[in-house]
């Protein structure tokens, strides 16, 4: 042999040939039920989160991470209940429901080691004043608030005149006019307490660079990779059992799976199409399905000029119930989505105060539809324009829409599909381009006028969430009446009146609520997810200074 | 040489034009208003025109794009993330592009042992059964998607080798980097993966050059003088046929170097390709053009050293005599 070299690297051809096909030699199943070492979590992230700072927290990523290193006046307990958080106990509210007091825990330190006091709070609240703040809805029911918004847009100062410090622990909110829902603002991960020194020195870098109060602080960030964060010892419940959590960026499904598998990962939240994988595997116990606050619809553009579809006539509302009668729901949660959503009922999904359990899920009923479309002078859709749905381009979007299409052709209405990205597809909507669309609602906190005030209120009409452009003064008068009730009763009831007022205009095709997928290692205790927890980054309102990892006994 | 490289160097700069007026323009058709984008889909009217006011997107077209690139030519500043509040561009693409490289560095150095090896064997020993494997091989690399082959290495190769060679310690993914010899273990397999499928090309390309080469007289001259065949092969035959093989690894590492997406995701490895396809997805504008004209400057560069190495291998192709 002449050219020795070469053929050894002839032969490393091949070896790495036959490596890459290596599942001939009986790759194995690692089922591997063994914590870190340390003791630590390990969570796959599908997306970097963009924002840290919580003024700038909107996306699902970003809150489950920020809620670790955060907190709030109120939090949740495990039945969604607001409870105190970074308050001493629950506000004394004055009688006219106008300003609430909170009294503030002493002692509590940022991660910087400077004790909290309510000056904080009041920075805090007014940075979501400012042109940079993605929230300012948050503070908009406080006095002055609007005004100061209005100020923050051209840079000026965004002092909101119903924020008021008292001493070192008081604070004293006074509201524009009684807001029942105001205490849940409070809890949510935008109202979150952060040092001012620290944003002042940071800038727009405190996203990335972020100091809290939480139970955990963030050491380090590889953007599109990693982000490490490590118990504070000093955390004012007491520090985590936990000593570190660790998020990897992983995108790709397989991969991850893999990683969690191999044990790599404790918590991993399952994408499209991989629960029937899971639940077949040797990991099946480790998955855990929970209802998510959140819901599927596909809204009918109320205003669309010329749409048969449109406005409030009998004919009208006829033509869109028959289109929510003649989808095929079952097919679409049980098919599509592997058994994780469940057929629509309503406006408020399960898991919000105010769903109404015993109302029957939406069927298809063909006979029904067709009746319907008698009586609106369309028989087997006689007459009627091809409907052209939109949607965005994410996940099974596609899918669920060619279900609807292939569903509603079947009594007589055709649909042509019409797919945008979302930067695309969410301008449309807001702009009223579309007649009829895909569009999702996940709550920001648990009350059903979280659902009804935004996608339903004419104050609200486009970009703010009322995309259907629904208005009806009824309705308008309803939820505006439940800010001022503050029995919890009677306000829920106020509210389902509106949402059977709505429900009987069928602005939408009403289709799915959801659920939420995940795998956790049985060594995770005290891990309780709730409705309001997002499956990614280990959930928004889970009390991870709780969590603990017990060893099992395991292969 | 040196006079050759400066002006092409200087062929840079009507690159970094046209391309930073091509994407600034896509970013402007496109749809999504950045400060839509920025300020989530809720943001009232009013706060999405004051942010773009702020941030100069109610200036004229002309106007923007002159900003950014006095900003670039003038400071070398690629700006702030669109999406991310705090993010340099450049810090997010640096941080990328090194791990890029050595991913790169690492597939093509795996790429051209195994393919001019494998190229050069067939065509030494062709129509033998070691030439038809090779080319066999070659032929299921071409074809094989990357990812694929990323899918498969991480649910046999890393259990298989981790439970047999336990020093190994391959990782599935993520790039570990505290110490280098994580730093090798974390790309190990995506460089492999990278690197065989870009082996098939080379080794096919190797193979044809060789031949041609290996018939010509002064390679029977060479063999006549009594030369060993190691040095007919190595030194006369593969010199001769190394610039169609060295245009093809330039090419291929500029690929490797901005095109990895696929394997970056797969092995979820934080590289250049996916910081853009996901700052694409985000509608990032500032990434997006930063990044493109990284790699516009990448490619540029790497055709330049590409063109330079020509006249290593042939005397004849000195740049600027004559």
């Amino acid at each position: 042999m002449k050219l020795r070299t070469s053929a050894i690297l002839a032969a490393a051809l091949l070896a790495a040939g036959c490596l890459s096909f290596s599942g001939c030699t009986g790759g194995t199943i690692h089922s591997k039920n063994t914590p870190a070492a340390d003791g630590s979590i390990r969570i796959a992230l599908l997306t970097n989160p963009p924002d840290l700072d919580p003024i700038l927290v909107s996306d699902t990523t970003s809150d489950g991470i920020a809620s670790k290193i955060f907190n709030t006046l109120l939090g949740y307990d495990g039945d969604l209940n607001l409870v105190p958080d970074l308050a001493e106990a629950m506000p004394t509210v004055s009688p006219d429901g106008l300003v609430y007091t909170f009294h503030i825990r002493s002692g509590v330190r940022f991660h910087n080691g400077r004790v909290v006091t309510a000056a904080d709070f009041k920075y805090s609240l007014e940075r979501l004043a400012s042109t940079s703040s993605k929230r300012p809805n948050v503070v908009k029911p406080i006095l002055g608030a609007e005004a100061a918004i209005e100020r923050g847009h051209t840079g000026g100062d965004t002092t909101i005149e119903g924020i008021r410090a008292i001493g070192d622990l008081t604070l004293e909110i006074r509201l524009e006019k009684p807001y029942y829902p105001f205490l849940f603002l409070m809890a949510m991960m935008n109202a979150a307490v952060v040092p001012h020194e620290e944003v002042e020195a940071k800038g727009t870098a405190f996203s990335r660079e972020p100091v809290g109060t939480g139970p955990f602080r963030l050491v380090e960030w590889r953007e599109n990779d990693r982000l490490e964060l490590v118990r504070n010892d000093d955390y004012f419940k007491g520090a985590a059992k936990i000593p570190a959590i660790h998020f990897r960026v992983i995108p790709e499904p397989l991969t991850r799976g893999e990683e969690y598998k191999a044990g790599n990962l404790d918590l991993l939240d399952l994408t499209q199409g991989m629960l029937p994988r899971w639940r077949n595997s040797p990991h099946a116990e480790d998955v855990l399905v929970y209802p998510q606050a959140s819901l599927l619809y596909y809204g009918f553009n109320l205003k669309k000029e010329g749409s048969p579809f449109a406005g409030y006539s009998d004919k009208a509302r006829k033509l869109r119930e028959a289109m929510n009668w003649a989808v095929d729901r079952v097919f679409i949660c049980e098919k599509i989505m592997d058994g994780r959503y469940a057929p629509s009922n309503g406006i408020i999904p399960p898991g919000v105060p105010g769903h109404i359990a015993e109302r029957p899920a939406f069927v298809r009923d063909l006979e029904k539809a067709r009746a319907l479309l008698v009586e609106a002078g369309h028989p087997n859709g006689e007459g009627l324009p091809e409907v052209e749905l939109w949607f965005n381009s994410q996940g099974d979007n596609a899918k669920i829409a060619q279900v609807v299409q292939q569903s509603i052709s079947e009594v007589g209405i055709q649909v042509s599909l019409k797919q945008l990205d979302w930067a695309a597809f969410i301008e449309a909507c807001d702009a009223g381009e579309p007649g009829f669309f895909r569009m999702g609602w996940v709550a920001d906190y648990p009350d059903p006028e979280n659902f009804l005030y935004f996608l339903f209120h004419s104050d609200n009409h486009g970009p703010n969430g009322n995309v259907t452009f629904y208005e009806r003064k009824e309705v308008d008068d309803l939820i505006d009446r439940s800010y001022l009730e503050t029995d919890a009763e009677q306000r829920l009831g106020i509210l389902r009146e509106a949402e059977e007022i709505i429900m009987a205009d069928w602005p939408w095709l009403f289709l799915t609520s959801t659920n939420e997928g995940i795998l956790v290692k049985p060594y995770l205790e005290k891990f309780a997810p709730t409705a309001m927890d997002d499956d990614s980054a280990g959930g928004s309102h889970i009390p991870w200074d709780r969590v603990e990892v017990v060893p099992v006994t395991s292969q | 040489m040196l006079s050759y490289a400066v002006q092409r160097l200087f062929g840079v700069i009507p690159v970094i034009l046209l391309v930073t007026l091509i994407v600034f323009t896509l970013n402007a058709l496109i749809p999504g208003d950045p400060g839509r984008i920025r300020l989530g889909q809720h943001a009232d009217p009013s706060m999405v025109e004051a942010w773009n006011r702020e941030h100069g997107y109610l200036d004229p077209f002309m106007v923007q794009y002159g900003r950014y690139l006095g900003n670039v030519l003038l400071h070398g500043d690629l700006g702030e993330s669109d999406v991310k509040a705090g993010q340099r561009v450049s810090e997010v693409i640096t941080g990328a592009f090194w791990l890029t490289l050595r991913l790169a560095i690492g597939s093509i150095f795996i790429a051209v042992m195994l393919g001019v090896g494998a190229g050069i064997i067939s065509a030494v020993r062709s129509r033998t059964w070691l030439d038809y494997t090779s080319m066999v091989i070659a032929i299921i690399g071409v074809s094989m998607p990357v990812f694929w082959l990323g899918i498969l290495m991480i649910i046999f190769a890393v259990p298989f080798l981790n439970e047999n060679i336990p020093f190994l310690k391959l990782p599935f993914s993520g790039f570990h980097n505290t110490s280098w010899l994580d730093q090798v273990r974390s790309l190990a397999l995506p460089c492999t993966a990278l690197g065989l499928i870009s082996s098939a090309t080379i080794a096919r390309l190797t193979r044809s050059a060789m031949l041609d080469v290996l018939t010509q007289d002064y390679v029977r001259t060479a063999r006549a003088k009594g030369l060993r065949e190691r040095v007919v092969i190595l030194r006369h035959a593969l010199r001769n046929a190394a610039i169609p093989i060295v245009t093809v690894v330039g090419n291929s590492f500029g690929y490797l170097l901005v095109g990895a997406v696929l394997t970056e995701s797969v092995f979820a490895l934080p590289g250049l390709g996916r910081t853009i396809v996901d700052s694409i997805i985000q509608r990032d504008r500032m990434v997006i053009t930063g990044g493109i004209l990284i790699m516009s400057v990448i490619f540029v560069v790497v055709n330049l050293l590409v063109d330079l190495s020509y006249g290593f291998f042939d005397p004849r192709v000195r740049h600027g005599r004559g």
